[in-house]
Parts: structure tokens; sequence; C-alpha cells
């Protein structure tokens, strides 16, 4: 059977076809929780924004136009219910990302200096820096670096590189110019290359 | 820090080459320099460099019982949210468009209805009336209105006059853009997905701003064109004229919103009935928009008189 795109299961959601919204979901939900992970650094609330983004996309389904991809409809939920997220956490004075990692400094101290730093997140002696980058400590590297990037630089980056929407969708999904989304690409990524450069060395 | 100044053009096109944005030919131009020039390869390094970093962050897989609450949740709203939806779609295919077309002839017949009186006001110049149709303009009539309410006789033809009060016409005028603009908003789009998608590759190479005011420019445009040749030229009456020229702009419109609706709108039911209400709608509106200007420039004329 031909595989139906994204646009015309939403035109099923409409029809209140409930397999084409589970099929939606099966496509995009280890994508939008990704997302909302890496953009909230918090499992509990990615978790909870995951739930409100597909909820809004069953619901507001009538509200997404043609004019973009329906995959840059779905990030620009996720991404307003995670913006949403973090205003309100700042309100409740919460620890956010950015001050989570600022309060966790061994472990961008780990990134930044790995060789100064031979003890791991967990305070485990670590005896061969080469090792320490396995995969999943490096995921963990990466995630805190991350997590120093002011927001508006972060869901660029994020949107660009891991959800694969172009500049053009990017600026679209944010409502800014296309130039506006790059420069804030550039000077988060220049932000990333200093906290990543030790680590960019031993790859 | 501000991360809204802008790039320079080449850093822009390193970022689309390492993203792959670039068509090839581009590309290949891009890779030249970058081979040639040092401090363009310095730049392409580092962003590379992170882009590859960043690919060590592993997605994470959705938790199940996460995705089974959002469908739960789902079942147990869906009745009360589909009754609703079901509730105002209804109304507004139905009775949206009905009452804007009510609205607009009680508008017309209430703002005509008056004494016959005072000498005639030939009309001065009605250049301007093309582009009262939107509620902006509507809205700048009302603030002019309020400091002098005024009864305006309208020359009718044949040495008789019209009495009318303009801010009950005026009054009509926004009452049926709101409609409008309800009708608008709340039917969905007629055409099927795919001769939208068609459309789509045309309508993104416009710039969203000039899109936006394109209904405007042709309103403007069509209207200030037939002002002066009818308001010049043929001299014809105010009424006759404010209607000819709502009549312009109202093809104007329901050209744009045509090809505005099959492009952008969302998308539903395919009936020719939602297409319908919207084109009548924006008739309605230019109708009474430009004969709210031929009416103000009656005004305009009695005073210079």
């Amino acid at each position: 059977m031909e595989e139906l795109s994204d646009e015309a299961l939403a035109g099923g959601i409409l029809r209140g076809d409930d397999r084409a919204f589970e099929e939606i979901m099966s496509r995009y939900q280890n994508r939008i929780y990704s997302f909302c992970l890496r953009y909230l650094g918090n499992e509990e609330d990615a978790r909870e924004v995951f739930q409100e983004t597909f909820l809004r996309a069953y619901t507001q389904a009538h509200r997404f136009t043609p004019r973009y991809r329906f995959s840059t409809w779905l990030y620009t939920l996720a991404r307003n219910q995670c913006l949403d997220r973090l205003r309100r956490r700042s309100r409740r004075r919460e620890q956010s990302y950015e001050e989570l990692a600022e309060s966790d400094p061994g472990r961008i101290a780990a990134v930044v200096e790995p060789a100064d730093h031979a003890a791991s997140p967990s305070g485990g002696a670590v005896p061969d820096p080469r090792e320490e980058y396995a995969e999943r400590e490096l995921d963990e590297k990466v995630r805190a670096v991350m997590g120093r990037l002011p927001a508006r630089q972060r869901e660029v980056i994020l949107l660009r590189h891991y959800s694969g929407l172009t500049f053009a969708e990017i600026a679209d999904s944010l409502g800014c110019s296309v130039g506006t989304a790059k420069s804030r690409f550039h000077f988060g990524f220049r932000k990333l290359a200093r906290l990543l450069r030790p680590l960019a060395r031993e790859m | 820090m501000k991360t809204n100044q802008s790039l320079e053009p080449m850093t822009e096109k390193i970022l689309d080459y390492v993203y792959g944005e670039l068509p090839p030919e581009e590309a290949d131009k891009v890779r030249a320099r970058v081979a040639s020039d040092p401090e363009w390869k310095a730049e392409y390094d580092l962003l590379a460099g992170v882009s590859r970093t960043l690919d060590a962050w592993d997605e994470a897989p959705a938790p199940a019982d996460a995705r089974e609450a959002v469908l739960r949740r789902i079942r147990e709203t869906r009745p009360a949210a589909a009754a609703a939806g079901a509730w105002l779609r209804m109304a507004w295919e139905r009775l949206g468009p009905v009452a804007a077309a009510a609205a607009v002839s009680v508008a017309i017949l209430w703002a005509t209805t008056g004494s016959v009186g005072p000498p005639a006001a030939p009309v001065k110049d009605l250049l301007f009336c093309g582009v009262l149709w939107g509620g902006i303009y509507h809205m700048v009539f009302l603030v002019l209105l309020k400091r002098e309410p005024a009864r305006v006789w309208v020359p009718a033809g044949s040495g008789g006059y019209i009495c009318v009060e303009l801010r009950r016409a005026v009054f009509w005028a926004v009452i049926a853009f709101v409609l409008f603009l309800g009708v608008a908003l709340a039917t969905p789009n007629p055409a099927p997905f795919e001769t939208r998608t068609a459309y789509r590759g045309i309508a993104e190479r416009i710039p969203y701003p000039v899109s936006f005011l394109l209904p405007a420019g042709y309103a403007l445009v069509g209207c200030l064109a037939a002002g002066l040749f009818l308001g010049r030229r043929a001299r014809i009456g105010a009424g006759t004229q404010g209607i000819l020229m709502g009549v312009i702009a109202g093809i104007l419109i329901a050209l744009d919103l045509y090809t505005y609706h099959i492009t952008y709108a969302p998308f539903g039911q395919s009936t020719l009935a939602h297409l319908a209400a919207w084109t009548v709608s924006g008739f309605a509106v230019a109708v009474a928009s430009g004969y709210g200007g031929a009416l103000l420039g009656a005004k305009t004329a009695t005073r210079s008189r």
C-alpha cells in the first residue's frame, strides 16, 4: 500500500480518522520527544510538553495550512509549548535548563577541559579520558553544553540540526527573517564551538 | 548578546552548504572558495566540526506510556470537542453568509432612507473611496464621524436627492466587515489538498509582506483608476460611482481571496458553498465600502460649496 504523506494524514485527522493520528504519532513521537528533551533538558517537562504538543496537533488540526510542511507545523507547536514551559518555570523560579547547567559546573567543565576534570558527573574515577567519550557520556555532555545557550539560539540549532527544518522553514516557524534565523544559529554555533572544542579535538 | 545582526553573505552560504541547502552549482562555488581561502576554510571547519559533534546527541525514544496517555485523552475529550466544532461549523456555514448579506442589505436600506431636501451637491472627487474596503478605513471613518455626525444629501439623478446618515451607513459596513471576517476564518477550505499543494509552490515565491499587501494593492490600484475615469470624465452620481468602485474592488478581492483560500486556508470539506460564501462576503464588504466612500465624497462636496 502506498504510504500516505503527512499532509494527507492531517486531512484524515480532520475527518476523524484515529488511525491517521496514530500514524502521525508513530512517525513523529521520538523526534518530538527528543526535541522537547533537548530544548528543556528535563525528562518530566519534556514528557508533559510532548503530550500537550500532540493533543494540540489533534484538536487544532484545522489550523494547519499547506503553506508549511506538516513537520514544520508540528515542530512549531512543540517549540511554542517548550517556550511556554520555560516562561512558566522562570515565573515559578524553578530551576531552568540554563540554571541547571550552570549549577552543575563540573558537568560543563568536563566538556570544556576534560583533562583537568578526571571525574565523571557522578563522581566516579575515570581512568582513561578517551574511554570517556563513550556514546552515552558524550550525549550527556553535548546536552549540558547546549543548556548554556540562550533559548533563542538553542531552538534554531535544534530545529535545523536535529529536526531537519530548512532555515526558511525555521524562519516561518519562529516568525523571523531567514537572516535572523541564520544569525542566531551562527552565534549559537560559535558559542558551542568554544565549549565543545576539547571534545571536537578528541573525536 | 545581540544575535539578529546580519551575517556576511559568505558565512550564510557556508551554513547552507554545511546543511545541504545549496543547489549543486552554488555548492561547487562555495567548495572551491573554502578550499582556496584560509579564512573561509576556518569558518567551514568550525561549523562542520560543531555539526559533527552534535551528531553524537542521539534521539531519545518517547516513553510508551506518554503516547498512550495522549491517545487516551483524545478518546476522552473527542465527543465534546467534536460537538462544539460541528455546531460552530454549521453556524458559520449556514448563518455567516446569510447574516453578512442581510447586514449589507439592511445597511443600504437604512442608509438610504431619509428625507429629500437641500440643494444638489455634485460629487467632487471620490478617488479615495476605492481604498475604503478594509476595516482600518472603516475605523478611521468612525473616528471622523464621531466628531461630526452628519447627514448627507446625495444626488440621486433626475434632480432628486437622498438623505443619508453616515454614521448608520458606516456602522453597518463595519458589521458586514466583521461578518465577512468571521466567514473567512470559520469556513473550511473548499479546494482539494492536491490543488492547494500545486499553488503552494507559486505562493511561496512571494515574500510574506508583499502577499499580505496584495489585496489592498489590488483594490487601491483598481479603484483609483476607476475613480479617475468615472469621477473626472463620466461624472456620474455618487452612489453609482461608489457601487461601481465597490464592485471593482469586490472582483479584485474575490480573485485574491480565491487564490489565498485555495493556497493557505485550513483545509476541510470540499464544497463550493464555502468559496461562494467568501466571494459574496467580499463583494458585500466592497460594495458597502465603496458606497460609504461615495457618501463621504458627497459630504466633502457639500462642505466645499
